[in-house]
């Protein structure tokens, strides 16, 4: 053997298996993994006695342009088994890609990520063998027991088709060639073994022997800025495709234990964690439903043909047995897809168990992640550093201070804390302690610099979210306040998603909300394009908002209301609004309380003349006591000033105020309290003074019309007494 | 003549495979285990795979017979994932009943006549459930004259579909076991669990029917009749539930819609199909509708009414006959729209409104000549 390539798919036991046997079979010179070059020179960091999963961290940062990789390793991944035995034998082992700075990392947030390749081919085979998807596929084909040198051999069939399907990119045979020349340097010097994902394994096999002179040297980051590598701990729910975000394989504690116990402790194991897991989350797991479980399994396992049952055998038999009703999408394992708030509660848990936990834990000896001095030397910089104990400070909003502030607080960084915000400039107390330091060592896992880190940490929160639109709009406000400029597309492309699907106007509202604040402050064209996205969607839904009897939600009426201020601010073409809102002033069904808003929408951007003959008419259609409240809270909560100032409005509110009955006006009060609580004070008492003057009774009593001098609990009482009162002079007829 | 049948969504070209077998001529609608006769003979003879006891397949060729299987010249009836196949048939070779959930029109029923007649190359041990479903017609009734004049015994007793299934070892098709009352459904219980059928009123051992090897159940039920009746928990431990999804691809679909409505044109003789653009228009549609999400990415509002690939042939199928027999052409948007506004708005008055809005406000921004058109046609939404 003078140069050997292993193709593997990254995070297979079965690719790990096969990577430590052929290098102790072969006991090569020299070992090459598919992995960042620039970390050669410390590579020794990785035998220090690290607990995986881990990974290595690259990142480049010029002024305009943010770019990072993570390279994971977890205990059963080729490339780590690949490393491990390498340093166990005493061979020489090296990463041979290209840095994770340069052009074909771009926007490739995992270089181990489990790439999407060749479509065709894997639906030809899947409906060739009668298997869903990939996954399945792949533990089919390559995750059971087998000899090496047949595993080898279907390993090489299976890679050299994907490749003969597809195209390679630019940035594949970029990489290639790089990895080409590193071969043929190490092969000049003796054996080699290369371990390199499938997909390159027969193009590199070609052109290898064809490269010719000495290895490209490495190359530097485009552009000027800091770069560089750095090991960081892992999660296995990050590894995990499920949670979507630059995933690898499935599952990763069930095949770190195919891994350590082999496939039958395996399943034995993954039983015991999902029944373990169902009961600790109360959910009906009763010994019968294991029984039949594992029978549906066995029988899955010999009807697909496994020797032991695979993962999805184990999941099948699992989702068959304990799932009582019908799902409404797919099982999450056959259309593999990140699981979604609206999975089944069972299945999410089962992927969990079978996700596990484990979080990877550094040697203690590891060097410093670059973070620490980073943050500390910001610190001292913009005079941060509290010299006594505690230390205010004010910062304007955008200012640089603000953004550090706010981004130390982003990673949760324990002794900073935003009192208040007043005109445009925040009040911070700091307060370091030693729990401070502590914090900041583990954050070095985020990132090298502090802008990187925050970022991480952002797009960590935005995992763990459940994808809320206001809840992204609340990110999303808080990037902009960290000064986050290289701000996460994935975000901006997400809450872009997530507003065109809300199906809450009142949420959608708040999301408006803050997008109108952030406007404001830092106006820019995705800003533009996200308020545009709103206020389509808005019309959209407030179209089809139906419901007579909806009684008035505040979040609804500020919804509106934003609705109204986006288009103003943005000027935008206001005849479809307009359009819309004639419709729904006059819609029977819509609820009182948007007919009321639509309304106050006219009155902001119409100029017709009878406006105020509109809104009498409509007034009286909504007149019931029932009603009449919510109308009037959608009116005021959007233009109550405009209305207001109509003297016609509040005498025909008034109107029909007085014609109700006693019974009628209580049913109608909680409402109309909703409706005036839009009026401060001041503008209420302007109101009764034109109620005054209308009766002809002297103005200087309105004041006192609006604040009781009586206990209401007396008052109340009278009036339960004048109530019997009346029912005893009923019953004589006296009255 | 030449006889022709449809039968579900499974693309097959009928017409040339049934003319070989003469009894089917007379039959409308010929169950699988006689429309497939030809390939379960050949499945049964190269079987060499374990049968569970009391089948006559192994899983391995009823899997074959129902996904297709190109080698042996077998083609596929059932378009969904194979792993729902998978599941069925381990849990029909298990003491648990199988029950088929999922919207109308996702092909369950179809599925259950083609596990039924693999298993057990019968699917007419069928009850078709209702809300006047009794005990009697899942077990037995009898035949009162006889009863009068010789009293209870197996002559005048009347089997029903599960005594007749229990008793031949095969399986019992139970659809929309949800429209049942409760009580009917939980007949099924001690059947399930202990698989014998006490009669009580004959004596000895006829009085006790014990389940030959083979026996096991199919239910259906569809999603949308959530409301009409529970299960109860112990009838819902007996039963393994699996999810039937409507077709997951367009392509797929679109082919499916093509070739079903162009077959039912056929027989209602019209010679021309539904031109291309407008099925791509119709298919989308319905995709978009059902989803609740556009191309676009855009999420509309659920639509109340069930539109199902099934409800697509018929929209086509009708758009075909409406252009064809009253105007002599092709199909055109208005036909399409006139189709759409029969089919997709049946149970909610409120879907007529998201129908319009959906046109009003996705559509319109389409620029595809197809699409402008069938804006352009909306004023015939009623």
């Amino acid at each position: 053997m003078i140069v050997c390539v292993v193709g593997v798919r990254h995070h297979s036991p079965a690719c790990a298996g096969l990577v430590r046997h052929l290098i102790e079979k072969h006991r090569p010179q020299t070992v090459l993994i598919e992995g960042p070059a620039d970390f050669n020179p410390r590579i020794g960091e990785l035998c220090l006695g690290h607990r995986p999963p881990l990974a290595i961290f690259s990142y480049h940062q010029t002024e305009n342009l943010y770019s990072r990789t993570f390279t994971p390793f977890c205990s059963y991944s080729p490339e780590w088994v690949a490393l491990s035995t390498a340093f166990e034998l005493g061979i020489e082992c090296r990463f041979m890609d290209l840095p994770g700075w340069t052009r074909p990392f771009g926007k490739v947030e995992n270089r181990y990520h489990d790439e999407d390749r060749s479509r065709e081919y894997v639906t030809h085979l899947c409906h060739k063998l009668n298997m869903t998807g990939m996954d399945e596929l792949w533990d089919h084909l390559f995750e059971q027991p087998r000899a090496f040198s047949e595993l080898e051999e279907m390993l090489a069939t299976y890679f050299q088709n994907l490749r003969d399907c597809s195209v390679a990119s630019p940035s594949d045979l970029e990489r290639e060639d790089f990895m080409a020349a590193q071969i043929a340097e190490a092969a000049r010097k003796g054996s080699v073994l290369a371990v390199c994902g499938g997909f390159h394994k027969p193009a590199l096999e070609v052109s290898w022997p064809t490269f010719e002179g000495s290895a490209p040297e490495l190359p530097g980051p485009e552009g000027e800025g800091r770069f560089g590598s750095f090991l960081v701990p892992y999660s296995y729910q990050r590894l995990d495709s499920f949670t979507g975000y630059a995933a690898g394989m499935p599952s990763p504690l069930y095949y770190q234990i195919l891994w350590e116990e082999g496939p039958e402790a395996a399943h034995r194991r993954a039983l015991e964690l999902v029944a373990h897991r169902l009961r600790e989350r109360k959910l009906m797991v009763s010994a019968a439903d294991l029984i039949a479980s594992e029978t549906m399994t066995g029988g899955l396992r010999r009807l697909r043909g496994h020797e032991v049952p695979t993962r999805v055998d184990l999941l099948d038999g699992l989702a068959s047995t304990l799932i009582k009703h019908g799902l409404d999408k797919p099982l999450p394992w056959a259309v593999r897809e990140p699981l979604t708030t609206s999975a089944d509660p069972v299945t999410v848990e089962m992927l969990a168990a079978l996700a596990g936990k484990e979080e990877g834990r550094l040697a203690p000896e590891t060097p410093l992640p670059p973070l620490v001095s980073a943050v500390e030397e910001e610190l001292h910089s913009q005079d941060l550093y509290p010299k006594e104990k505690r230390k205010e400070v004010v910062a304007k909003v955008g200012s640089e201070t603000s953004h550090l502030l706010h981004r130390l607080t982003m990673l949760a960084l324990p002794g900073f804390r935003r009192e208040e915000e007043t005109l445009g400039k925040e009040t911070w107390s700091i307060q370091l302690s030693d729990q401070f330091f502590s914090a900041l060592v583990e954050a070095g896992a985020y990132g090298a610099t502090l802008p990187d880190a925050a970022l991480s940490r952002l797009e960590e929160v935005l995992e763990k979210s459940n994808g809320a639109t206001d809840k992204l709009a609340e990110l999303l406000d808080g990037a902009f306040r960290a000064g986050l400029t290289s701000f996460p597309e994935r975000l901006m492309t997400l809450l872009v998603k997530r507003l065109a699907r809300e199906s809450e106007l009142g949420v959608l509202g708040r999301a408006g909300q803050i997008f109108m604040s952030l406007w404001r402050s830092f106006q820019s064209e995705e800003l533009r394009s996200l308020l545009e996205q709103f206020a389509h969607r808005s019309l959209w839904l407030v179209e089809l908002q139906t419901g007579p009897k909806e009684r008035a939600r505040t979040d609804e009426i500020r919804a509106h209301k934003i609705l109204g201020g986006c288009y103003r601010l943005l000027d935008l073409d206001c005849r479809p609004l307009l359009d819309l809102m004639r419709r729904r002033v006059n819609e029977m069904e819509a609820p009182p309380a948007h007919r009321g808003s639509a309304l106050g929408l006219l009155w902001i951007f119409s100029s017709e003349d009878d406006l105020v003959s509109r809104s009498i008419s409509s007034l009286q259609h909504c007149s019931q006591p029932e009603r009449l409240g919510d109308f009037l809270a959608g009116l005021f909560g959007v233009a109550r000033e405009e209305v207001v100032s109509r003297r016609e409005i509040v005498s025909a509110i008034d109107e029909v105020v007085a014609g109700y009955s006693e019974s009628e006006f209580l049913v109608a009060l909680p409402a109309l309290r909703l409706a005036f609580s839009y009026f401060p004070p001041r503008e209420r008492e302007a109101i009764a003074r034109a109620l005054l003057r209308k009766l002809g009774a002297p103005e200087e009593h309105a004041w006192s019309l609006l604040r009781t001098t009586a206990n209401p609990l007396e008052v109340a009482a009278n009036r339960k007494l004048e109530a019997q009162v009346d029912t005893v002079l009923q019953r004589y007829g006296l009255l | 003549m030449k006889w022709t049948y449809t039968h579900g969504l499974d693309g097959q070209d009928y017409p040339r495979r049934t003319q070989e077998a003469s009894p089917v001529k007379k039959i409308q609608r010929p169950p699988a285990e006689i429309l497939y006769k030809a390939e379960l003979q050949k499945l049964k003879k190269q079987d060499k795979g374990e049968k569970p006891p009391g089948w006559s397949l192994s899983l391995k060729a009823a899997r074959a017979f129902i996904l297709g299987d190109e080698a042996l010249g077998i083609e596929p009836k059932f378009v969904g994932h194979p792993s729902t196949v998978d599941r069925a048939m381990v849990t029909l070779a298990t003491q648990r009943g199988l029950i088929l959930v999922g919207e109308p029109g996702t092909a369950k029923s179809l599925l259950s006549e083609l596990l039924a007649a693999a298993i057990s190359g019968c699917s007419t041990h069928t009850i078709q459930g209702g809300a006047s479903v009794t005990e009697d017609h899942i077990r037995y009734s009898w035949n009162y004259a006889l009863l009068v004049s010789q009293g209870p015994s197996r002559e005048s007793l009347v089997p029903a579909p599960v005594f007749r299934a229990m008793q031949s070892g095969h399986i019992v098709r139970f659809e929309e076991i949800t429209r049942c009352p409760l009580e009917v459904q939980d007949t099924l219980l001690s059947l399930l669990s202990d698989r014998v059928m006490a009669i009580p009123e004959l004596a000895g051992e006829e009085g006790m029917l014990f389940a030959r090897p083979g026996f096991n159940l199919i239910a259906t039920a569809n999603t949308r009749d959530r409301g009409v009746n529970e299960m109860s928990a112990a009838l819902k431990r007996r039963l393994n539930f699996e999810s039937v999804f409507p077709i997951p691809d367009f392509e797929t679909e679109f082919q499916l819609v093509k070739r079903e409505s162009g077959k039912l044109l056929k027989e209602s003789g019209v010679p021309q199909g539904v031109p291309e653009d407008m099925l791509e228009v119709l298919v989308t549609t319905f995709r978009e509708l059902r989803t609740g999400q556009t191309r676009e990415g855009v999420a509309l509002s659920p639509f109340s009414t069930v539109l199902s690939t099934a409800e697509a042939v018929s929209v086509a199928h009708s758009a075909g006959v409406r252009s064809w027999f009253l105007r002599g052409e092709a199909v055109n948007a208005e036909d399409i729209v006139h189709g759409l506004d029969g089919a997709a708005t049946k149970d909610d008055p409120e879907d007529r409104k998201r129908l319009r809005a959906y046109l009003e406000q996705t559509v319109k921004k389409r620029r595809e000549a197809s699409w402008t058109a069938f804006y352009e046609a909306r004023h015939h939404l009623s």
